[in-house]
């Protein structure tokens, strides 16, 4: 308690609190520009909190850390393109509901779901922190193994009708996730003799190609030729713009309360395990909240569709930090820029850090449940403005501003114009992918996980000597096991009996 | 009808194309080769169902009505022709053009607001990613 009470002390200071907030404003705008993200902003910004007080600089990266994640659903919601990886499954039904001229509520579902997977994130922080990271801790190559297949087995869920196309778009991504150094040995495979290709095919190029360029191109097609769309078009607008920031309801939120638990639940379970991440998360969130109510159709704008992606990916955030604060392993990359911005003010992590320097810990942890409470209001206002703007613009000069934004930020993500042929390339499959009615999501999924599921299958083989065993005897991966069985195994149950029923 | 089924039938012989390629590249990378062998091994089965799928069923699904396709490839060569010329003209230059081009191939015809539309897009993401963020954006001139 003592230790609370520190930290309040250190975060009430006028530096901290202007840190703070002004890393939640900064936040809030890298994260609705596509191409730029948390990590690379605190890269960024790192070299500059080398002056600033200790409270000031880490104010500031939590500010930033905390509202990226609920910036991106920003462009994610009103363009279709996802600001942060993070944000990708929030555009499925997001921008539906949007093109339905509900811009002002599904944004207000974002902001709403995003402050209470943040707040229980900084709560499971404050409380959990070295009980959970220990249990995180328990997880060796098998289990990340069966994590990844577990992963995988809701892109099965989320499958309906279209079981095959779904599968076959999951292995599109794991043939793409092979693409640069093999994990095993190093050697580059599938590159092409591309060395921009050795490190992989970069995320956010394709993510931006598959939404930005996919829907610019969908735009394009029909032009002069669909004058039945121009009008729709032109109602829509009308309809945004006289739209504002609605939070839900209190029937909404009531109707809303189990999809946040349960998303921010699976955030937090995720964010706690090193190297999980948020892509994985925002998809089980998506696929469980499908589950929970099947009655409703996802992908056509329903409010669950944006509060469970958005309440889990927030959720990440603060308990990514549990592993880092408590025992000095960095959760995923933008933790470990957060242990060089805290090695750089002179603090230890790990347990050293609530021993030596109790303040700075607690200050961290409340820094997280302030960011997220001043997220919302800002959050409201910001997208109020932005939103304004943004809908007052034509369809065809708000396409011109989306490229502009899709190449600077395909190119910004590492420096390199390759990354812009990245972003093309995907664009053209995604376009491709819609026409053929085969879903993106897996592909994304699977171009991620690939690699994760790629080294960790090799170093299971290695550890248990070729026997396939080892992915049962392990309790964990034992458990994870048979929640993917029951994950894939349900909905064919399901199709089967509708059949019968048939 | 034939034009219909040659289209259903492009995308899953394409993967299956695709599938083979990757099979017969990753085997001589022995243990490397296991999971793309794995992934192409997938990829190939489900082609191949599909293939399958839309000779027995001739189902319509792609829709190419009023699809001005003949734009998407256009947009999609000015991409192509945008990231040649980023190094060549700059970033400024290039990206004016294709912010330009596309909101002309958009309908738009005002070209006054066009030009002002593109050329404030360009000054607010150089502001943002070069001026405040340091991003190393290929120039010809206000390289700084």
């Amino acid at each position: 308690m003592s230790g609370i009470m520190l930290g309040l002390g250190a975060l009430m200071q006028p530096l901290a609190l202007i840190g703070l907030l002004g890393g939640t404003v900064v936040g809030l705008i890298v994260g609705s520009l596509p191409g730029l993200n948390d990590s690379i902003t605190m890269a960024v910004l790192i070299p500059v909190t080398f002056g600033m007080e200790p409270e000031m600089a880490i104010g500031l990266l939590v500010g930033i850390y905390c509202a990226s994640a609920c910036g991106g659903s920003v462009p994610s919601i009103l363009l279709k393109i996802p600001g942060t990886a993070s944000a990708t499954v929030t555009a499925y039904d997001g921008y539906p509901m949007a093109q339905k001229g509900k811009s002002g509520e599904a944004l207000g579902l974002a902001i709403s779901a995003s402050t209470f997977g943040g707040i229980t994130s900084a709560v499971v922080l404050l409380f959990l922190s070295p009980f959970l990271a220990k249990q995180a801790l328990k997880f060796g190559p098998p289990e990340y193994f069966m994590l990844a297949v577990l992963g995988m087995s809701t892109v099965i869920g989320m499958a309906g009708k279209n079981l095959v196309k779904n599968i076959l778009a999951m292995a599109v991504g794991l043939v793409f996730s092979c693409v640069g150094m093999s994990p095993q040995t190093g050697l580059a495979r599938f590159t092409f003799g591309q060395v921009s290709l050795m490190d992989g095919i970069s995320l956010i190029p394709m993510l931006i190609g598959l939404f930005g360029i996919t829907s610019i191109l969908e735009m394009i097609e029909g032009i002069r030729k669909n004058p039945k769309a121009e009008g729709f078009k032109e109602n829509v607008k009308k309809n945004y713009q006289k739209v504002k920031v609605t939070l839900p309801n209190k029937e909404m939120a009531k109707r809303l309360l189990p999809i946040w638990v349960q998303s921010s639940a699976i955030g937090n379970i995720i964010g706690i395990i090193p190297g999980a991440g948020m892509i994985m998360a925002i998809f089980m969130a998506y696929d469980q909240a499908q589950r929970r109510r099947p009655n409703l159709e996802f992908g056509t704008g329903v409010p669950e569709g944006i509060a469970a992606p958005e309440a889990a990916n927030n959720a990440v955030v603060a308990s990514s930090m549990v592993p880092l604060l408590s025992l000095g392993v960095p959760g995923n990359s933008t933790s470990s820029l957060f242990l060089g911005a805290l090695t750089i003010q002179g603090l230890k992590t790990g347990p050293g850090l609530f021993r030596d320097t109790p303040d700075m810990a607690y200050m961290i942890i409340l820094g997280f449940l302030l960011a997220n409470m001043i997220m919302l209001p800002l959050s409201v206002f910001y997208c109020n403005f932005l939103a304004t703007a943004v809908l007052r613009l034509k369809r065809e000069i708000l396409s011109g501003i989306v490229l502009t934004l899709c190449v600077t930020g395909a190119f910004a993500v590492s420096n390199n114009i390759f990354n812009i042929c990245i972003m093309i390339f995907f664009g053209f499959i995604g376009y491709t992918f819609n026409k053929y009615k085969i879903p993106q999501s897996p592909l994304i999924l699977a171009s991620i996980l690939g690699s994760m599921m790629e080294s960790n299958w090799t170093q299971s083989m290695v550890y248990a000597n070729g026997s396939l065993s080892v992915f049962v005897t392990r309790p964990l991966s034992c458990g994870l096991l048979i929640l993917s069985v029951i994950f894939i195994a349900m909905p064919l149950i399901k199709m089967m009996k509708a059949k019968k029923t048939a | 009808m034939k034009k219909q089924l040659y289209i259903e039938l492009a995308m899953p012989v394409v993967f299956i194309l695709a599938a083979i390629y990757i099979i017969i590249k990753a085997i001589p990378m022995e243990s490397e080769g296991v999971f793309p062998i794995m992934s192409a091994g997938v990829l190939l089965l489900c082609a191949v169902y599909l293939f399958m799928e839309v000779l027995v069923k001739r189902e319509a699904i792609v829709k190419l009505e009023g699809v001005n396709l003949s734009m998407v490839g256009v947009t999609i060569l000015a991409l192509a022709a945008y990231v040649f010329l980023l190094k060549k003209i700059g970033y400024i230059i290039d990206t004016f053009l294709l912010c330009a081009f596309i909101i002309c191939s958009l309908g738009y015809k005002r070209f006054g607001i066009i030009a002002l539309c593109s050329a404030l897009a360009v000054a607010a993401t150089f502001g943002v990613f070069k001026v405040i963020l340091s991003v190393p954006l290929p120039m010809i001139f206000l390289d700084f």
